[in-house]
């Protein structure tokens, strides 16, 4: 896990978003236990308060699931829900930079599909 | 358990070292008490610990008065650069006192920490090096049974493993009985998301307190060409501002307006260059024009900006 | 972790004290018994065993411990209030430790002291001799009597009497050095160093019914008889004064800060 100050985005969220990404990338599988709360403070050095609120977040989401006493657990189907959710932002707020910057950088359409396209290979 | 500071002001002859300080400290909150040298925070922190009298003001802890009173100085253990352990005393009768004096003393943590710093118990105070001075001292922090713990320069002397150590460790004691700390440090970049409240004191005045995270976001930089910048700002709240040819840099507080014209970069500022850019503003509030620092000025103070990367 | 209530701190403080206290008595008895007794002693009977009966030995042993616990309570005084400071105790409980620990102190050195006279006293009594000055001639009612052989009881009483004085003074001393600065400190001991010869030149102006008054506040009687009662009350009304003073300057006392 990595977190900014200069992010856009406050810490909670950040904490939310890096658990995400442990489920998207498969490292917790669904209806696996996520680490805990104090797992995550002590090892990246971030208060406990601010971690359970990125939690909550998860949890409001329908991401996760609490069992009293034990600690949270992935939901099943959140795997596909957080892909499309990532694609929708993918194409609505990174492509929309990616063609921004490449009008800037006086990049044709054409030429940026190419790119594109040859990144894939 | 609340402890409320109320109008403290504390003069000596030669300068006013705190003016009408109040302040609320939760129970079960990570606190950061920011401020440079001499702004007040060991006097503040000093005053609340039965050091020193204040001159004007109250410190109570769930309405009882909390200068020189006992039983509810007993919640309270102020943890600071000054040494007030006997100095032939060894440190393993130095956690044996405290317990005796405080009734209790979680030695699980106790030994716990011992091993992690592997300090040498049977050693006397004085024969300890500045680091081990201030692990002694934190360890006795930790482990007393109070509700608050002032760690003043709780880092003081530690290498890069030990802080971090100490970290994790404050984290995980945290989390297992919950209480308030207030810690009052320099370095800080690396207790930033520690900390749940700050506090910024400058020339014995709080200039801001509230939650870390709103603080981190209160304020941003915007980067661009001199005249652009400018133009966007010239209706913020300017902190300070950092010139080189072709290129400002403008730190605003209050939140990001919208429609930032392309070609302006935006960043929130982060608790560390805040303060720095708050404190800034604060002394030399009187005469805006000599807010805009010349970049060499402001060169030590952070080191992920670009403006400052590129005046190098 | 256990948390019992406050009532553990005052002991814990009461026995850091004892401890602290016990290390320096300890240190002085070894100096005491060993230089001050059993060398001289040593020297006296070989001596006696060369010339025969003319030589005899002795020395006194309430002074000397009347100043070593007064250093003792002025020296430990400010590390004390630091220590005690940072483990949450008020500045009332602070002096009230440091005057119950002198208290005991003084009982217990005079206790030893006593018991080692009277030891000293009955086993070598053409030997050597441990004098209790001034108790020992108000235990046994005149001046000129300085070596006690019996009296235990009030001995010991009057030569804790005395010690806790010194002690009462050692620890207003050390309270006063800890809170003021040079210039103070030479302005009061100044102060005093004029005013102690000019009290007693002008005690000696005196008229006779005056210094017969101040003779009966400490026991002096008619053709040089000493009571011990008006002597002990005395002193220990003088203590009381003392310890109020030194509580008086205890209660505005502050840490200093190394590096301010």
């Amino acid at each position: 896990m990595n977190f900014s100050d200069t992010d856009g985005r406050p810490l909670f969220q950040q904490v939310a978003g890096q658990i995400e990404d442990l489920i998207l990338t498969g490292a917790v599988p669904e209806g696996e236990q996520v680490p805990s709360t104090t797992e995550i403070s002590t090892t990246y050095k971030i208060n406990p308060a601010t971690v359970l609120k990125g939690m909550n977040l998860l949890v409001s989401k329908g991401y996760l699931e609490k069992r009293r006493g034990i600690g949270m657990f992935v939901t099943p189907g959140t795997h596909r829900k957080l892909v499309n959710e990532r694609r929708a932002t993918l194409l609505h707020d990174e492509v929309s930079a990616l063609v921004t910057e490449a009008r800037n950088l006086g990049i044709s359409r054409d030429q940026l599909i190419d790119m594109i396209k040859g990144s894939f290979e | 358990m609340t402890l409320k500071i109320s109008h403290l002001t504390k003069r000596y002859k030669e300068k006013q070292a705190l003016n009408n300080v109040s302040l609320t400290f939760e129970p079960s909150t990570i606190y950061a008490l920011l401020g440079n040298n001499g702004a007040g925070k060991s006097t503040l922190l000093n005053i609340i610990n039965n050091r020193i009298f204040t001159t004007e003001g109250e410190v109570e802890l769930d309405g009882e008065p909390v200068i020189d009173n006992s039983p509810a100085l007993r919640h309270l253990y102020l943890m600071s650069e000054d040494n007030l352990f006997p100095p032939s005393m060894k440190v393993s009768t130095i956690f044996t006192m405290t317990e005796g004096f405080f009734g209790g003393f979680d030695w699980d943590l106790a030994n716990h920490l011992i091993n992690g710093f592997e300090l040498q118990t049977s050693l006397s105070f004085k024969k300890l090096s500045t680091g081990y001075r201030t692990i002694t001292k934190l360890i006795a922090a930790l482990c007393v049974p109070a509700n608050y713990i002032f760690l003043d320069e709780p880092v003081l002397g530690l290498d890069a493993t030990h802080r971090e150590f100490f970290y994790r460790e404050l984290i995980q004691t945290f989390s297992d009985r919950p209480r308030c700390f207030v810690i009052s440090t320099h370095l800080i970049e690396e207790i930033s998301h520690l900390v749940e409240s700050v506090v910024i004191i400058d020339d014995g005045v709080i200039l801001e307190q509230g939650d870390a995270e709103s603080m981190e976001r209160s304020a941003f930089s915007v980067e661009g060409s001199p005249d652009l910048a400018e133009e966007f700002t010239a209706n913020l709240d300017v902190l300070s501002s950092n010139r080189i040819t072709g290129q400002m840099t403008v730190y605003v507080k209050g939140t990001v307006p919208p429609d930032v014209p392309a070609g302006l970069r935006i960043e929130y500022l982060g608790l560390q260059d805040y303060f720095v850019r708050l404190a800034q503003a604060h002394k030399f509030g009187q005469n805006p024009s000599l807010r805009t620092m010349d970049s060499d000025f402001t060169d030590d103070s952070h080191d992920s900006h670009n403006s400052t990367e590129v005046a190098r | 972790m256990k948390v019992l209530p406050s009532s553990t701190a005052l002991p814990c403080a009461l026995r850091y004290k004892m401890r602290q206290s016990g290390i320096g008595i300890g240190i002085y008895f070894a100096f005491f018994i060993g230089l001050g007794v059993l060398a001289p002693l040593i020297v006296v009977a070989a001596l006696q065993s060369t010339q025969g009966q003319g030589t005899f030995g002795g020395t006194d042993v309430i002074f000397s411990s009347m100043i070593f616990v007064g250093i003792l309570a002025g020296v430990s005084s400010s590390s004390d209030f630091k220590f005690f400071i940072q483990n949450g105790f008020s500045r009332g409980k602070i002096v009230w430790i440091s005057i119950l620990s002198i208290a005991i102190v003084s009982v217990a050195q005079g206790l030893i002291i006593t018991a080692l006279a009277l030891i000293v006293n009955n086993v070598f009594p053409t030997l050597y001799s441990v004098e209790v000055l001034f108790a020992t001639s108000y235990a046994y009612g005149g001046f000129g009597v300085m070596v006690p052989t019996s009296h235990f009881f009030l001995i010991w009483f009057l030569s804790a009497v005395m010690l806790f004085l010194a002690s009462s003074i050692g620890l207003l001393i050390g309270i006063f050095l800890d809170r003021t600065g040079t210039v103070v400190r030479l302005i009061v001991c100044a102060t005093v160093i004029v005013v102690v010869p000019l009290l007693i030149s002008i005690f000696q102006f005196l008229p006779m019914w005056w210094k017969a008054f101040f003779g009966r506040l400490v026991g002096f009687g008619e053709n040089g008889h000493m009571t011990p009662w008006p002597f002990a009350a005395t002193l220990l009304v003088i203590s009381a004064l003392v310890c109020a003073g030194a509580a008086l300057l205890n209660r505005r006392r502050e840490i200093k800060r190394v590096n301010a």
